[in-house]
């Protein structure tokens, strides 16, 4: 028996030995190339600060006018001081609309006290289809906050979001996190290329940055640092290199296909054409940006998605392996569905680079990655558990492959470094470089596996599960980890939904939304 | 309430605080500066100013939620204040009015005339 | 097997010697910036005082301009940053003073001779520094950069104009702004909103020209025309606006035209805003239209925007509301009318007028 194993160990070893290495060679090496693209990127970005002056776009009236959409689903703990850092980005004409998906909790009322919110008989349009019934539209009572508060009975984090773009009266909308704490500038940045290219810009994303260990004093981040934990600290340095750099790159080769929800910008005409978020779909904003880039090849029209590096979007990442579990799982799963739902753009010269290029790269490169990944691992340690190989060639192997992924991380601390350098102390330099190391033993085979898991239930179609991560809200604790006193809880299975589908969540580099939550938490 | 003195000035643009508060200074006032609206509220509650000069745009408490805050509240609401800011279009410029602001400057400024709009509002 | 060990070996020495090299980048970047940081901020510490009392127009005897004027070299490199960025703050003496500054240490000079530079980063940081310096005599010069093949130095040349405010540059903006040859379709020379804003900055001067620009043929000329005249309130627009909105292709265009006529015009616009009220009209242009009709205010246009509070579209029946409001007492006779009456007009009338009390009791006394 043990010599079949064998037989066929060293028939697989010495067919994929070669190609395992190459691949690992081309994926690093592809990151390297995005990371390249991206540095162009930063470098014209710093480069243009000099003379595009932030405070006169803040001030002109011919920026188009953002409509930022919050859907909410018992948020009680953060949703005030969010609606009032939101309220109170840099921008000349902007409103926000909190879609409140039936919570349970005093999200709503803790609303209602601070803005005094009164009800008004305001018909909202229909121009996206939605599945809920709106309850109700409330404003402040002094008539003058831009801010709308939509209720409707809860149906998913998609449907709210639609609600909000129905709800919505301005020519941009932006899709953000209820517990996202954006810069400043954030909202006037990402709507830059909207004015710099008006005809063509249909969407933006905007960089996403681990907010556990930041000092965040009246929903502003006005101290960042590196998070306490390991695993989130593991999971900054995954965001720089990944979501940083990988869509800065990817945006400057105008391949960019993957917006995150946490942080989006849409033109609302648009948005209405394309029928709103899909209810049927895991990840929807990724879904979202594919159905944009189908719709605008398939009229032929010159269009534009891009990514802004700069200002930021700060969110919570996930501290538990439970939670960051449930979160790889559903992203993969999500990547997987939507990635197969338009795999008939894929090599079809008709979608042009997105076709060509960038659509096989996710297939290969990020999709079967873990797959491929954890399959080598295994078939490495067999041959050497059988004798194949010898101690040395196995370690050698091993590190040659895990230490180039180390080395492109340690580049994309450099770039930052070089661009952005938003960690001040030195320490938190060193924990980062750390970090970049310690990401390829263990958490990257642990999110790998995780993450075929995710593909696999996709793949099945089994029934979506989800956890919740309750919020203690950032107010509470000024400087540490408010994800210290997380707890993840396992939800009521979701009734009536689509076996593929279930209450929705984005996939994204986002924390992880409630949906339905027995526990809340300790104030 | 004891006589305020003092002249209370928020911006988070350290160029700009430093400038308006030299320029004050010089011309005899005493002037109290903060670079964010949360702690130039606190100290107007604290120590009700005889003027607030306010940057409308600041991250937190904008200018205009300070002025907001100050008209709702005994203590400040007859303290003058002159706002400060990019904007210069019209419906802004109501906005700023209709929320109660005494006076606007927009920016890039001149420092005299900063002084002589402060000295007009105080010598009412 | 392909990969022998001799290779991997190979392979991880040259991983762990890109990785010490990162590192020690990384960690030089670091250090570098700090001391660059901690010089700068103590030159500029001695001496801020100084260029305080410059820009805030303090030195009456020049007394600190002739010290700042006499730095060395290095000490000028540090404090440079601190007077362009307060120079990009003040304006009146103090801003001649601080650009006089920047011209006794050569940096005018240098900057004009950047104008020509090959590097398209160099143009636009030169023209940058000359419009913050407000220097006239780099006015032709940067008028030609509004054609130069880099879309970044356009962009600053017409910031800079923006900021001489000279009008004899005022069609060459508006021409800049056009589909240019050599550009690809759909990509005008310059932004509009950079263009607009650029004209807006060199104020009435520009009016003339703008009002000819009503005429080109190019759409995006026209666009730009029409946002500077909206936004500036120029009276002169307003006759060669209501040519052009009967002409206008551009949806665009034809809102901010609208916007034009709400603002700068009378009764005589109403017939033409009202034809756009028909609902076969996209929304987006009814709703502009209905806004102008609310800013003109006469009973006439009252009268054609009662009717919309019953319209299919309900944004359109919201703004027609929201414009009634704002029209005073004719307005509100005819909201009241329609509370009267019943169904879906009620409503928005209802709801209108909700708000509209609100807004008035939010007003501080």
């Amino acid at each position: 028996m043990i010599e079949v194993l064998r037989w066929v160990v060293e028939r697989a070893l010495a067919a994929c030995d070669g190609p395992i290495l190459v691949y690992f060679l081309l994926i690093n090496t592809s990151y390297l190339v995005l990371m390249i693209a991206a540095s162009v990127d930063f470098a014209s970005h710093l480069r243009r600060r000099t003379w595009v002056d932030r405070d006169a776009a803040a001030a002109s009236p011919m920026v188009p006018g953002v409509s930022l959409i919050v859907p909410a689903y018992n948020e009680q703990s953060g949703i005030v001081s969010s609606v009032e850092s939101l309220l109170s980005l840099r921008h000349p004409r902007h409103e926000v609309i909190v879609v409140d998906d039936g919570s349970t909790d005093d999200t709503f009322a803790a609303l209602v006290r601070r803005f005094e919110l009164v009800g008004v008989d305001r018909e909202i349009a229909a121009d996206v289809p939605v599945q809920a019934d709106i309850l109700g539209v409330y404003v402040p009572d002094d008539g003058r906050t831009r801010l709308t508060v939509v209720r409707k009975a809860n149906s998913g984090k998609t449907d709210a979001v639609n609600t909000g773009i129905n709800a919505s009266t301005q020519q941009l909308v932006a899709i953000v996190d209820a517990d996202s704490v954006l810069d400043p500038d954030a909202l006037i940045a990402v709507t830059e290329p909207f004015v710099v290219d008006p005809v063509r810009t249909v969407a933006t994303g905007g960089v996403i940055r681990a907010a556990n260990g930041c000092t965040i004093l009246d929903g502003r981040v006005v101290g960042v640092s590196a998070p306490r934990q390991w695993l989130a600290r593991i999971q900054v340095v995954e965001y720089l290199r990944a979501f940083l750099m990988g869509r800065s790159g990817w945006s400057r080769l105008n391949g960019l296909i993957l917006i995150s929800g946490a942080f989006g910008v849409f033109r609302r005409d648009v948005l209405v054409d394309i029928g709103g978020l899909d209810h049927g779909s895991l990840g929807e904003d990724f879904e979202l940006v594919m159905r944009i880039h189908r719709l605008f090849k398939e009229r032929g029209e010159d269009y534009r998605v891009s990514f802004v590096s700069e200002p930021v979007c700060w969110t919570e990442v996930p501290v538990t392996r439970a939670v960051l579990r449930r979160q790889r799982m559903r992203w993969h799963r999500g990547l997987w569905e939507v990635l197969w739902k338009y795999r008939g753009m894929v090599l079809n010269p008709r979608y042009g680079r997105i076709g060509m290029v960038v659509l096989p790269w996710f297939w290969l490169f990020e999709l079967a990655a873990p797959a491929l990944e954890l399959g080598g691992l295994v078939l490495v340690l067999a041959a050497f558990a059988l004798g194949l190989l010898d101690t040395t060639y196995a370690v050698l192997f091993m590190a040659v492959a895990y230490g180039y992924a180390a080395v492109i991380n340690l580049s994309a601390l450099a770039i930052e470094e070089l661009t952005f350098h938003r960690y001040p102390r030195w320490k938190d330099l060193a924990i980062c470089m750390v970090a970049s190391l310690l990401e390829n033993f263990g958490y990257r085979q642990m999110t790998a596996l995780w993450r075929c898991q995710g593909a696999w239930d996709g793949i099945r179609g089994a029934k979506a599960v989800w956890g919740t991560m309750t919020r203690t809200g950032f107010h509470l604790t000024p400087g540490r980890d408010a994800a210290e006193r997380h707890s993840a809880t396992e939800p009521d299975p979701t009734t009536g939904a689509d076996a593929a589908a279930g209450p929705d969540a984005a996939a994204g580099p986002q924390a992880e939304r409630g949906a339905r939550s027995t526990r809340e938490a300790a104030a | 309430m004891t006589g305020s003195s003092h002249i209370l000035v928020a911006d988070d643009d350290a160029d700009i605080r430093d400038l308006v508060t030299f320029k004050l200074t010089q011309s005899g006032y005493t002037v109290e500066a903060y670079s964010d609206g949360a702690s130039a509220w606190a100290a107007m509650t604290e120590r009700p100013p005889r003027l607030a000069l306010l940057d409308v745009m600041m991250p937190g408490l904008s200018g205009l939620d300070v002025l907001r805050k100050a008209r709702e509240s005994a203590a400040t609401t007859n303290v003058p204040v002159i706002l400060l800011t990019a904007r210069s279009r019209d419906v802004d410029v109501e906005d700023g009015f209709a929320c109660g602001a005494t006076d606007y400057v927009i920016k890039p400024f001149s420092p005299r005339e900063l002084v002589h709009r402060v000295a007009a509002v105080l010598g009412r | 097997m392909i990969s022998s060990t001799g290779l991997l070996v190979a392979s991880l020495t040259a991983l762990a010697a890109v990785a010490v090299l990162l590192v020690a980048l990384t960690v030089q970047a670091r250090a570098l910036r700090r001391r660059r940081e901690r010089a700068l901020a103590s030159v500029q510490g001695r001496r801020r005082h100084l260029v305080l009392e410059v820009a805030s127009g303090e030195d009456e005897d020049r007394a600190a301009w002739r010290e700042l004027a006499e730095l060395s070299r290095r000490e000028w490199r540090g404090m440079r940053p601190a007077v362009i960025g307060l120079l990009a703050k003040v304006r009146g003496r103090p801003a001649t003073e601080l650009g006089a500054l920047l011209s006794a240490y050569g940096e005018l000079d240098a900057a004009r001779a950047r104008l020509n530079s090959r590097w398209a980063g160099r143009r636009a940081r030169a023209a940058y520094l000359l419009g913050l310096a407000r220097d006239v005599r780099s006015r032709d010069h940067l008028a030609a950069l509004l054609t130069d093949r880099s879309g970044d130095v356009r962009f600053v040349a017409a910031r800079a104009l923006g900021q001489l405010g000279d009008p004899a540059v005022a069609p060459a903006l508006l021409a800049a702004s056009a589909q240019l040859p050599g550009l690809r379709p759909g990509h005008p020379g310059l932004p509009a909103w950079v263009a607009a804003e650029a004209l807006l900055g060199i104020g009435a001067g520009a009016q003339d020209a703008v009002a000819e620009a009503f005429g080109s043929k190019d759409a995006h000329v026209r666009a730009v025309a029409a946002q500077v005249a909206r936004f500036g309130s120029y009276p002169v627009s307003l006759t060669p606006a209501r040519v052009c909105i009967l002409f206008e292709p551009e949806i665009g265009t034809k809102e901010t035209l609208m916007g034009l006529l709400g603002a700068l015009g009378d009764a005589s616009d109403v017939p033409v805003l009202a034809a756009y009220l028909h609902p076969l009209v996209p929304a987006r242009l009814r709703r502009a239209a209905i806004a102008a009709l609310g800013a003109i205010g006469t009973p006439e246009a009252a009268g054609r925007l009662a009717p919309l509070l019953d319209d299919d579209d309900r944004s359109v029946a919201t703004a027609a509301g929201q414009a009634l409001t704002a029209m005073g007492v004719r307005g509100q006779d005819l909201l009241d009318a329609a509370m009267a009456g019943a169904g879906a007009a009620r409503r928005v009338a209802a709801a209108c007028l909700h708000l509209a009390r609100l807004r008035a009791e939010g007003v501080p006394a």
